[in-house]
């Protein structure tokens, strides 16, 4: 079709554009979704039902201010403050253990004022960043294990020890997984990357099979309907919520869910609501804007010639992408319990805010892209 | 380019990731829906019945028979409780004036619904209602009330205790009359709180009010004199019926034992039957009327034919036939009037066995009425082809037949209204708690028996039995037109006729140019006395006395002195009727 091409010459959005697009939208459908979420909660917990929107509100423009701020930096001078920068991040992370505010039985908040700092969320862009610049700068060397495994391992290491204490197993799976990536793309050679994979895999399974509530909830994955009423009661009210969604959902804001049946409606579990509320359709559609999001972004990495900067966007994209999944799997009872929010929706200061800040990042780089040949 | 490479792997295998999330959701969402939507429903849903109130009852000019009333359940939902049971105790006690240690008791017995008390009067119920405790609920349900106790409750009925009718018209127009019971499902959350203005269901459907054909101005007198010969002759049971021979309507009902459907309900079964529908008895001599019509009708007789009686003892097929008082020559009127058995079977000779059942079949014998109250009987009439040798010597005089005292009432009905049978019926309409009036019902002709002449000569024929010859001069009413047929008729021991056990009654009339009332009286076993005209023919008369006043029915005949001396005088009559 000759008269086709013509048409079809027609230019679509550059990459940096769809991707802000699509950042800024989930941005705004998450306030909407912790608004939802917690209206009642709130209203019961603090006599104010904007208790929790106000401060996400807040959060969200910080994060947006971040999220400019990080497309307007230039790459390589954050570069070279990547070491520090995760020795800040390491440092937050002791002193989380130290002065940290206890929620729930875990130390994973720094409080500032009235608003509360999740180091671990800074540790992750920290270690992406590092690593990225590490993996660079090792170009070629990748083989030799002393040089380019002993020192991040050092680092990293260093940080899921005191993830451990706080305890977050979750988010030090998480980072193991996005490490193994890095190394993956890095061209490790495949004998260090099995032995990283199997340290890791028998770490987390020990870790998970010796602490009691750990095997409890791993137990519960296994039988979401044995013991509803305490180990299993999350994740059956999970899947309860979401098969009460069905096709069309039972309508925004009408779900049943998050009155007191399902605790963490807002953070870990804030896409079972999604799912109740607005069905197949509805979740299919979240799903799809990650998804978007991980192609693009993945785009962006493919299309970089400086590795630094193709590595950085890989690592920013499988972060958003692997928590995403993560979480989701976890709703839909395809993985055990771990406390993992969703990125951009789950309420969360401290996550919006680095989420958004690594999204500058990625635009940042998906704008400085050479035009390519291959499209119009 | 390896780079390049592996960089593409990962993304396939985040791809296949999201696929796989897909495909659960998909299972999740689509295939189980159903199975985790009745799951969620059962967790946040409680389902709550809310009781219709039943439609009550009331005579044909709305006074009330059986009402609902209105009272409130208290109930704890001891798993719901906020706060301790301890604090929930001693905020509710006081209202309902019960000891704390009691519901402190009730709230952990580890149940998870506990009656508290069944019978809150309303104040209570507004105080609890405005103290709003979580878990702590009231239902409001209701009492079934009989505001005139035993009146009419025959006919009426009862309620068990869940609001069920167990007889009569409560249980006929059960599926009437109560309603459709409301469904509330209400929200709660997971705390148990119930969410404000989140409940859905079905509404309870109040039972629409029915309306009888009863006159209860009536019924209170029928009452009355049933009681009264009841006792008077020590009977083991009555039953009397007062009906609109014009088009069916039963004016009034009652039978005898009767009892109070008010509860606490403690009347033995025997009391509650509903004699004059579910009892049959062998009618005698007011079946004399069907041979009468039947002949008339076929024309084998005319009222001033006459009949030799055989002095009072006929043997014929094998059998003797007697009468009470011995007659030689009878005219036919006489025959009816002095209720001579012989003259009767001659008459029935004449019809033929086929005639004879074909006009006890159309006067409604042998059949059941179809009446609007549950247990009717339809009678003994057998077919022509299962009758002995005797039969035509007994059932011309009402002997081998039983019938319902409403199948008597019915059948002289069609014989005074001009010839039509009218099904008796009790429910007049309905009206729905809108007002709306179903329409009312309309008399239902069963058939049409006998000509408008013969249906006249009848009548005159059976005024003459209360005349100064017949066999119920007792039952007569100055000013009034009053006609009728005694029946003396012994009842059945062990399959032999008794000579001390009788059904004593008397089926008679009232015909104005307005009104045509049938009012039949039976007294089972009466002690005393035992002749249908002397035991039931002055309750007769006493009854269509008040009644004609009642209904405000103006006397159309003159009244002679004669007549007047014969009424008022109630049982000390030296006059003998003849039994049969």
């Amino acid at each position: 079709m000759v008269n086709g091409e013509i048409f079809l010459k027609k230019p679509s959005w550059p990459l940096y554009r769809k991707l802000t697009a699509l950042i800024l939208a989930l941005t705004g459908l998450g306030v909407v979704m912790v608004a939802n979420t917690t209206f009642v909660f709130a209203g019961q917990k603090y006599g104010n039902p904007y208790f929790f929107v106000k401060k996400e509100i807040l959060w969200a423009a910080l994060g947006f201010i971040a999220f400019i701020f990080a497309q307007k930096i230039d790459l390589n001078n954050l570069r070279r403050f990547s070491r520090p920068i995760l020795l800040t991040a390491l440092f937050l992370l002791i002193a989380v253990l130290v002065f940290g505010k206890e929620i729930n039985g875990a130390k994973r908040w720094l409080g500032i004022g009235p608003f509360s700092f999740q180091p671990s969320e800074l540790f992750k862009i920290a270690v992406i960043l590092y690593l990225a610049d590490f993996l660079d700068r090792k170009n070629g060397k990748i083989l030799d294990p002393r040089r380019s495994f002993v020192p991040p391992g050092l680092l990293i290491g260093l940080g899921m020890v005191l993830m451990l204490k706080e305890p977050d197993l979750g988010t030090v799976i998480l980072l193991a997984a996005i490490v193994i990536i890095f190394y993956f793309i890095a061209d490790a050679p495949l004998k260090y990357l099995s032995i990283m994979i199997v340290t890791v895999i028998v770490g987390g399974g020990l870790m998970m099979w010796l602490e009691p509530f750990r095997r409890a909830r791993l137990l519960a994955f296994l039988n979401p309907w044995g013991d509803t009423a305490k180990t299993s009661y999350h994740i059956s009210q999970s899947l309860i919520g979401v098969g009460n969604g069905g096709l069309f959902g039972v309508g925004l804001g009408q779900g049943c869910q998050k009155l007191f049946y399902l605790p963490e409606g807002h953070t870990d579990f804030i896409f079972a609501n999604i799912a109740e509320e607005l069905g197949f359709f509805g979740s299919t559609f979240f799903i799809a804007l990650f998804l978007f999001l991980f192609h693009w972004g993945m785009q962006t990495a493919k299309r970089t010639p400086d590795r630094f900067r193709s590595l950085l966007a890989a690592g920013i994209t499988a972060l958003i992408g692997l928590q995403a999944i993560s979480h989701i799997s976890v709703v839909i009872s395809l993985l055990p319990t771990k406390g993992i929010t969703l990125p951009f929706i789950s309420y969360g200061g401290s996550s919006l805010l680095f989420t958004l800040f690594a999204s500058g990042l990625l635009v940042n780089i998906a704008r400085n892209l050479p035009p390519d040949d291959f499209r119009i | 380019m390896e780079q390049k490479k592996r960089l593409r792997i990962i993304v396939w295998i985040f791809f296949g990731c999201f696929g796989l999330i897909f495909l659960r959701l998909a299972f999740l969402q689509i295939k189980e829906a159903p199975e985790l939507k009745r799951k969620a429903r059962a967790k946040n849903y409680s389902l709550i019945s809310e009781p219709a109130p039943r439609g009550a009852i009331y005579d044909r000019e709305g006074r009330p028979l059986a009402i609902s009333i209105p009272y409130y359940e208290l109930y704890a939902e001891p798993k719901y409780l906020k706060e301790t049971p301890a604090e929930v105790a001693r905020k509710i006690a006081p209202v309902i004036s019960e000891s704390p240690a009691k519901l402190i008791i009730d709230f952990s017995s580890g149940k998870g619904f506990v009656w508290l008390n069944r019978r809150l009067p309303y104040d209570e119920y507004v105080a609890i209602k405005k103290l709003a405790i979580t878990g702590i609920g009231v239902q409001e349900t209701f009492f079934r009330s009989f505001p005139e106790g035993k009146i009419a409750s025959h006919i009426i009925g009862l309620v068990n205790t869940d609001g069920k009718g167990l007889e009569g018209i409560e249980k006929q127009y059960n599926h009437i009359i109560s309603g459709q019971d409301g469904k509330v499902f209400i929200l709660r959350d997971g705390k148990g709180n119930p969410i404000p203005s989140s409940s859905e269901g079905v509404p309870a459907r109040p039972g629409p009010d029915i309306f009888l054909t009863i006159d209860i101005k009536v019924q209170r007198i029928l009452e009355e004199e049933i009681e009264k010969v009841f006792k008077e002759y020590s009977a083991r049971g009555a039953a009397g019926i007062v009906l609109d021979a014009d088009n069916g309507e039963v004016l009034a009902l009652t039978n005898r034992p009767t009892y109070d459907p008010n509860p606490p309900v403690t009347s033995s079964l025997d009391c509650r039957r509903n004699r004059s529908v579910t009892d049959i008895f062998e009618p005698g001599s007011v079946f004399k009327m069907v041979t009468a019509a039947a002949g008339l009708e076929e024309r084998v007789v005319k009222p001033e034919d006459n009949i030799f009686c055989e002095n009072g003892k006929y043997f014929v097929r094998n059998h003797t036939i007697h009468d009470t008082h011995p007659y030689g020559m009878l005219t036919f009127r006489e025959v009816i009037a002095k209720s001579s058995n012989i003259g009767t079977v001659k008459v029935g000779f004449k019809l033929g066995a086929e005639g004879m059942y074909r006009y006890a079949t159309a006067f409604g014998f042998g059949k059941k009425t179809g009446i609007d109250l549950p247990g009717e009987v339809s009678g003994i009439l057998r077919p022509v082809s299962r009758w002995s040798d005797y039969s035509m010597t007994a059932i011309p005089f009402g002997q081998e037949v039983s019938a319902t005292v409403l199948q008597c009432a019915a059948a002289l009905g069609a014989i005074i209204n001009g010839g039509n049978l009218y099904q008796p019926y009790l429910v007049k309409g309905v009206r729905d708690k809108r007002g709306r009036f179903v329409p009312e019902r309309k008399p239902v002709p069963v058939r049409r028996v006998i000509s408008q002449a013969t249906s006249d000569t009848l009548i005159s024929i059976l005024t003459d039995v209360v005349s100064e010859e017949g066999t119920a001069q007792s039952a007569a009413i100055p000013g009034y037109r009053v006609g009728g047929k005694t029946g003396t008729a012994q009842k059945v021991e062990s399959g032999r006729y008794s000579h001390n056990k009788y059904f004593a009654s008397f089926s008679g009339f009232i015909k104005t140019p307005s009104r045509k009332l049938v009012i039949c009286v039976m007294v089972d076993e009466p002690r005393g006395a035992y002749y249908g005209g002397v035991v039931a023919g002055p309750a007769f008369n006493r009854i269509g006395q008040r009644t004609v006043l009642a209904l405000g029915i103006a006397p159309d005949q003159p009244v002679n002195s004669e007549n007047e001396n014969s009424n008022g005088v109630i049982s000390a009559r030296s006059k003998r009727e003849s039994k049969h």
